[in-house]
C-alpha cells in the first residue's frame, strides 16, 4: 500500500497545473468549443443554441457573396498591413541601430504606437482625415473624402494598423539587430562592402529568424484587427472594409445571427492556422541559419 | 604589398585619455610585424586604426605613401582577421570567403578558381558548402585566414587570431601562418598578447605598454637587449629575475650590492659605464633564468655566486626551472635536470655576469643600451 504522502506526490505536479490550466479553460478552450457547437446552430436573441443545423450555417457562408467579399477584403488588408508594419519597424529599427545624441528619443517615440489604444488612435486619425477641417487634407491640398470613399477607405484603415503595428514590430528588429555581431561588420568593412551590400547580405539575413517569427505574429495580429474599423469606418462604406473579425460582430451583434457569427470564427480560425502551418513549413527553407 | 608608415599617432578616447600616444614606426614592405603587449596597451587599437575601424585622433598613417588618415576601409585594400574570426554565419564559407571579390564585382569564374586554391591551399576544400557553425574552431580559423588571403591585399591585418584556440592547435597554425608569410611575401600586422607568437613570428616585435611604444626590434635584440624593465620582463618565460640594489667602488673594482646585501662583482665594462653615472643611486639588476646556473657554462667567465632556498622545482625533461627565495625575494633558475634539488634545500648557483642587465633605479631604462625609436 502506498501511503497518503507518496499518493499526494504523485498528484501534486498536476495540482500545480490547475490555476494555469483554470484559466485556459475558461478563456480559451470553453469559448473555443463552444464557438464549434454554436456554429452548427440556430441561436435565438441572447445567444442561446435553439435548432441543430449541421453545416447549414457553412453552406451559407461559403455560397454568400458578402463573405466572399469580406474574405478578399481582409487578405488585400493583411498584406497592406504586414507589409507596411513590417517595413516601418525595419526602418526605424535599422536607423535606431546607430548611436547618436538623442537617439533614446527617437527609439521611444518609434516604439511609442504599441502603447497606444487602437480605438484611440482611429479617432485621431477620423480627425485628420477629415475631409473639410483634416490635418492631412490641409497640408497636401488634397480634397479627397478618405474614409467615405470606398477607394480609399480601407488603405487608410489599413495604413493606421501598419502604423499601430510597427511599434512592437521596431522593438523586434531592434532586438534582432542587437543580436548581430559587430564585428562582421568590421570585417564587411575591411572586406570593401559599402552600406547597401552590409544591409542586404549581412543585415537582412542576420534578421532572418526574427524576420520569419515576426511575420507569424503580424499575419495573425493583423486578420484581428477590430478597433480601428469599428471607429473609422464601420465596414463601410458598402462592404470596402468589412473585415471577417468585424463581419463577425456585425452578424452576432447587430443581426443577432450567432450561428453565422460562430461559423465565420472558425473559418477564420482555420484559415489563420492553415497559414501558420505553411508558415513553419517553408522557414526551414527561408530561415538562413 | 605595402610599406605602411605611421607618424605620431594617437588615439584620445575622453578628455587627455591616450588609448595610444605618439605611436610612430616605419612597416616595410614583407615585414612582419607583431604588436605585443598585455591587454589594454593600445595595440589592437592602433592595428584597428591602421584598417580604418577607428579614427586617428591625431598624427598621419601613409600607406604606400599616400596619406590615408581618412581613407574608407574598404579602399585601403587591406585584409583583416578577427579575434572573434567575424565569420558571416549565415553564409557558407565558400560565399564567407568569395564575399571580398563579389562585393568588388569580381567575375564568377574568377572568384571560383580563387577560392578553390585558397581552400587548397589551407585543406578546407571539403568544408565549402557548410555554414560557420558547423566549424571547430580550428576550421574556422582556416576560412577566416583563407577569406584574408583571398583578395592578395597589400597587407594582412591580424588581431590575435590565434587565441581561441586549444594550445596544440596554436602551435600548429602558428607554424601555418609563417610558412603563409613566406610564400605570399605580404607584410602582416600581427596583434598578440603571447610573446612565444611574437618571438617565433615576427621581423620585428613592437612592444606596447598604457599606450606607448616601449621597443621596436627584432626578437633576437629584443631578448637580449630589452630597452627597459618592462620589455626585459615581458619577454621571456620563465620572466628575468630582477634584484634592486646599487653600485659602488671596491678596492680595485666595482661591484653592485642587492638592498639585502648580496654582493657581485662587475665586468670592466659594466664598470666604465656603471661607476661614473650610476655610484650610490638605484640600479636594478636583471638576469635571466638561464644565465643562473648550477655550474660555470664558460671556463673563464666572469661569475657571480648567489644563494636561496628552493621553494619549488619545475622539471621539464631536457631542463629543470628552480624557484628559490633569497633576501631579495623570489627568482627562478634555469638548471639541467641532475642539478635538480628538492624543496627546502638550500642551493647556490652561478650568475652569468656577462649576461647581466642594469636599468636605471628610477627610469627603468637600460643603462647599458640605450634605445631609441626611429622611425
Amino acid at each position: 500500500m502506498k501511503s497518503f504522502a507518496e499518493k499526494l506526490r504523485g498528484v501534486s505536479p498536476y495540482a500545480y497545473l490547475i490555476p494555469c490550466f483554470a484559466v485556459f479553460a475558461v478563456f480559451l478552450f470553453y469559448p473555443f468549443v463552444k464557438t464549434i457547437y454554436l456554429s452548427m446552430f440556430l441561436t435565438d436573441k441572447l445567444g442561446n443554441a435553439k435548432i441543430f443545423v449541421g453545416a447549414e450555417n457553412y453552406i451559407d457562408l461559403l455560397t454568400s457573396e458578402s463573405f466572399y467579399n469580406s474574405i478578399v477584403v481582409t487578405l488585400f488588408f493583411v498584406v497592406i498591413v504586414v507589409f507596411g508594419s513590417m517595413l516601418l519597424g525595419l526602418v526605424a529599427a535599422v536607423l535606431c541601430s546607430k548611436t547618436f545624441p538623442g537617439i533614446r528619443a527617437f527609439s521611444t517615440s518609434y516604439a511609442l504606437p504599441m502603447a497606444i489604444a487602437s480605438s484611440g488612435a482611429a479617432m485621431i486619425f477620423k480627425v485628420i482625415l477629415n475631409p473639410t477641417i483634416g490635418l492631412f487634407n490641409k497640408i497636401t491640398g488634397l480634397e479627397i473624402n478618405w474614409i467615405s470613399d470606398p477607394r480609399y477607405a480601407l488603405i487608410c484603415v489599413a495604413v493606421l494598423t501598419a502604423w499601430l503595428n510597427s511599434g512592437i514590430n521596431f522593438l523586434y528588429f531592434s532586438a534582432g539587430l542587437g543580436n548581430i555581431d559587430e564585428s562582421i561588420y568590421e570585417r564587411a568593412s575591411v572586406d570593401g562592402a559599402n552600406s547597401v551590400q552590409k544591409f542586404f547580405r549581412l543585415t537582412l539575413p542576420g534578421l532572418s529568424p526574427i524576420m520569419f517569427y515576426t511575420l507569424v505574429v503580424n499575419i495573425i495580429q493583423a486578420f484581428q484587427s477590430f478597433g480601428q474599423v469599428k471607429i473609422l469606418t464601420q465596414g463601410g462604406p458598402g462592404e470596402s472594409t468589412n473585415l471577417i473579425v468585424y463581419s463577425i460582430y456585425r452578424d452576432a451583434f447587430f443581426n443577432y445571427k450567432f450561428g453565422s457569427a460562430a461559423a465565420q470564427s472558425v473559418i477564420l480560425f482555420l484559415i489563420i492556422m492553415a497559414l501558420t502551418l505553411v508558415m513553419f513549413k517553408i522557414e526551414k527553407k527561408g530561415v538562413k541559419y | 604589398m605595402a610599406e605602411i608608415v605611421l607618424k605620431d599617432v594617437c588615439k584620445v578616447f575622453e578628455k587627455n585619455q591616450y588609448a595610444v600616444k605618439d605611436f610612430s614606426l616605419h612597416i616595410r614592405d614583407g615585414e612582419f610585424i607583431v604588436f605585443v603587449g598585455p591587454s589594454g596597451c593600445g595595440k589592437s587599437t592602433t592595428l584597428r586604426m591602421i584598417a580604418g575601424l577607428e579614427d586617428i585622433s591625431s598624427g598621419e598613417l601613409w600607406i604606400d605613401d599616400e596619406l590615408s588618415n581618412y581613407t574608407e576601409p574598404g579602399q585601403r585594400d587591406l585584409s583583416m582577421v578577427f579575434q572573434s574570426y567575424a565569420l558571416y554565419p549565415q553564409m557558407s564559407v565558400y560565399d564567407n570567403m568569395a564575399f571580398s571579390l563579389s562585393v568588388r564585382k569580381v567575375p564568377k569564374d574568377e572568384i571560383r578558381q580563387r577560392v578553390t586554391q585558397a581552400a587548397e591551399m589551407l585543406g578546407i576544400t571539403s568544408l565549402l558548402d557548410r555554414r560557420p557553425a558547423a566549424l571547430s574552431g580550428g576550421q574556422k580559423q582556416r576560412v577566416a585566414i583563407g577569406s584574408a588571403i583571398m583578395r592578395k591585399p597589400r597587407a594582412f591585418l591580424m588581431d590575435e587570431p590565434l587565441s581561441n584556440l586549444d594550445a596544440k592547435l596554436r602551435t600548429h597554425m602558428r607554424v601555418e601562418l609563417a610558412e603563409l608569410h613566406h610564400k605570399l611575401g605580404t607584410t602582416f600586422i600581427y596583434v598578440t598578447h603571447d610573446q612565444v607568437e611574437a618571438m617565433t613570428l615576427a621581423d620585428r616585435i613592437v612592444v606596447m605598454k598604457a599606450g606607448i611604444v616601449q621597443q621596436v626590434a627584432a626578437p633576437e635584440e629584443l631578448y637580449n637587449r630589452p630597452a627597459n624593465l618592462f620589455v626585459a620582463g615581458f619577454i621571456g618565460s620563465p620572466a628575468m629575475n630582477f634584484m634592486p640594489g646599487t653600485v659602488r667602488k671596491a678596492d680595485g673594482c666595482a661591484e653592485f650590492v642587492t638592498n639585502a646585501g648580496q654582493v657581485f662583482a662587475l665586468t670592466n665594462r659594466q664598470a666604465d659605464v656603471l661607476l661614473p653615472a650610476y655610484a650610490g643611486k638605484a640600479v636594478t639588476l636583471g638576469i635571466r633564468p638561464e644565465d643562473l646556473t648550477a655550474r660555470p657554462a664558460r671556463p673563464g667567465g666572469h661569475y657571480a655566486s648567489m644563494s636561496g632556498r628552493v621553494t619549488a622545482c619545475e622539471g621539464l625533461g631536457h631542463y629543470a626551472i628552480l624557484h628559490l627565495l633569497n633576501g631579495d625575494g623570489e627568482f627562478a633558475a634555469r638548471v639541467e635536470p641532475a642539478d635538480a634539488a628538492e624543496p627546502d634545500t638550500e642551493k647556490t648557483l652561478c650568475l652569468d655576469m656577462a649576461a647581466a642587465h642594469f636599468f636605471d633605479g628610477e627610469t627603468g631604462e637600460n643603462i647599458l643600451f640605450q634605445w631609441r625609436n626611429d622611425a
